[in-house]
């Protein structure tokens, strides 16, 4: 036993580890969910597992450790809702209709996104993140930009089709 | 026709669409519907990639939140059992060489009050998250008892009776009392006959309607006070010019919830009461005229945050 080696049990090593890897794991999961809100809950579960396996867990192989967890409560998922599937069909609930417009998000088209947005123009990037990002309103971006709410309306609709016009169809 | 539409350079429905002033039905007569399934899809993408950079640090504070509660219920005081059974043997031997057998202990739990009457008929009421110790054998002959807590006294008439706090003692012949001793704050009303309180750094006669009060150590003048008994014994508990994370301290025994009072100053008084039987009452009667939200999770009420209105 190397005695150098991080111990996962010390806080600090953990939240280390945590910021570390915290944000691909719930990217992870949203892919294999398409649900952001479950993938942030099964985040937090693989990083509790973590915690009561810390000192189980190898320092070194703590990122194949994380992603499998991951894994392994995305199926864990996929097995439970199946069964609630079952139960539902059994009760004939009409569980089609919850979301008529499932859009399904690959991990492709996201990726394309984010490189579309940062390679937009800049006058339409500027308007775009301080919307998008910082939460905005056209008429406040308006007033810090001075110019007028038309003007910050008419960039964000050009991102919109410029967006639309680089992602294609996929 | 549509396609133009897109290349229009003054053209502002995107951005109206997006912010919601405009509906996807009325998107969807502008554009083709290959865009329009393009756009619903774009929208979607953007509020899922905001989502997935958002910051990480809010999650951090549920996961301990969580694995804090986890550890005090589930894990175990000792992982090897025979180093539990050790434990429990000296603890024993401890208990029977240590402690003489007439110690008696009575404590309650969050939101529990109990009345316990002693050998000579005195009788004590002991509110929620509280404890009492006194020996029983030498009880007629040294009326004495140990109490964290708050607990109300009505003392027969007899020899000295001592009430011993970490802040301080009461010591009384009869009469009826309460006092209450937490950590930093030491509190006796006497609402009958003559009573005698030594804290830290002073001596007091209280008669009846006299309170006395000490905080961090530093005891404050004699004060009056209305009644005829506490009102925690009718189900309410009074405060009157009192530190608000002391009366914080109080809703945290009565209910047994946890609340983070981080953000709350040192320097809030609170005077009023709140109830014992509803939670929602309380915290609206407390919180709600000193500017304070109180935030908490529907699912998980035990847990609650203030925070000061902007």
């Amino acid at each position: 036993m190397a005695k150098d080696k991080p111990n996962i049990c010390d806080s600090k090593i953990f939240e280390t580890i945590y910021k570390t890897y915290a944000k691909d794991v719930r990217r992870f999961l949203f892919f294999k969910t398409q649900n952001i809100d479950k993938a942030e809950d099964l985040m937090q579960d693989v990083f509790i597992k973590l915690w009561d396996n810390c000192s189980k867990v190898d320092y070194n192989k703590v990122k194949s450790y994380v992603f499998t967890i991951a894994n392994n409560m995305f199926l864990n998922e996929v097995k439970h809702l199946s069964v609630v599937k079952k139960h539902r069909e059994q009760i004939k609930q009409e569980s089609t209709n919850e979301s008529p417009e499932f859009v399904m998000l690959e991990k492709e088209f996201m990726d394309k996104l984010e490189k579309t947005i940062a390679a937009l123009p800049d006058k339409q990037r500027e308007v775009f993140l301080m919307n998008r990002i910082e939460k905005k309103k056209y008429k406040e971006i308006a007033e810090e930009l001075d110019i007028s709410v038309k003007a910050v309306e008419k960039r964000m609709h050009q991102a919109l089709v410029i967006m639309r016009e680089e992602i294609g169809n996929i | 026709m549509k396609k133009d539409n897109l290349h229009n350079e003054s053209d502002v429905f995107l951005a109206q669409w997006l912010e919601g002033n405009l509906s996807d039905q009325e998107l969807k007569l502008l554009v083709s519907q290959e865009d329009y399934n393009a756009y619903i899809k774009l929208r979607k993408g953007l509020e899922v990639n905001e989502r997935l950079n958002a910051s990480i640090d809010d999650s951090l504070v549920a996961i301990q939140d969580r694995i804090e509660n986890k550890q005090s219920n589930v894990k175990p005081l000792f992982r090897n059992w025979s180093v539990g059974v050790a434990a429990s043997i000296i603890v024993l031997i401890g208990l029977f060489t240590l402690l003489p057998n007439s110690e008696v202990l009575v404590q309650t739990g969050f939101g529990e009050n109990q009345t316990i009457t002693l050998l000579d008929g005195s009788e004590v009421i002991l509110n929620a998250k509280s404890s009492l110790s006194y020996d029983e054998d030498n009880w007629l002959k040294d009326r004495k008892l140990q109490l964290t807590g708050e607990a109300y006294f009505k003392v027969a008439k007899g020899e000295t009776f001592e009430v011993q706090t970490e802040n301080g003692s009461v010591t009384v012949l009869g009469t009826q009392f309460n006092v209450n001793s937490s950590k930093d704050y030491f509190d006796v009303v006497c609402y009958e006959g003559k009573v005698s309180v030594r804290t830290l750094d002073q001596e007091f006669i209280l008669l009846p309607n006299d309170g006395v009060r000490a905080v961090e150590g530093k005891t404050t003048n004699k004060s009056k006070v209305k009644g005829t008994a506490p009102s925690w014994i009718k189900g309410e508990s009074t405060f009157r010019s009192v530190p608000l994370k002391k009366v914080i301290e109080a809703l945290e025994k009565q209910y047994n919830i946890n609340i983070d009072d981080e953000e709350i100053s040192n320097q809030d008084i609170f005077t009023g009461s709140f109830p014992h039987d509803s939670l929602n009452i309380a915290l609206k009667t407390v919180f709600e005229t000193l500017n304070v939200t109180v935030i908490y999770n529907e699912k998980e009420k035990r847990n609650i945050k203030l925070r000061y209105k902007e």
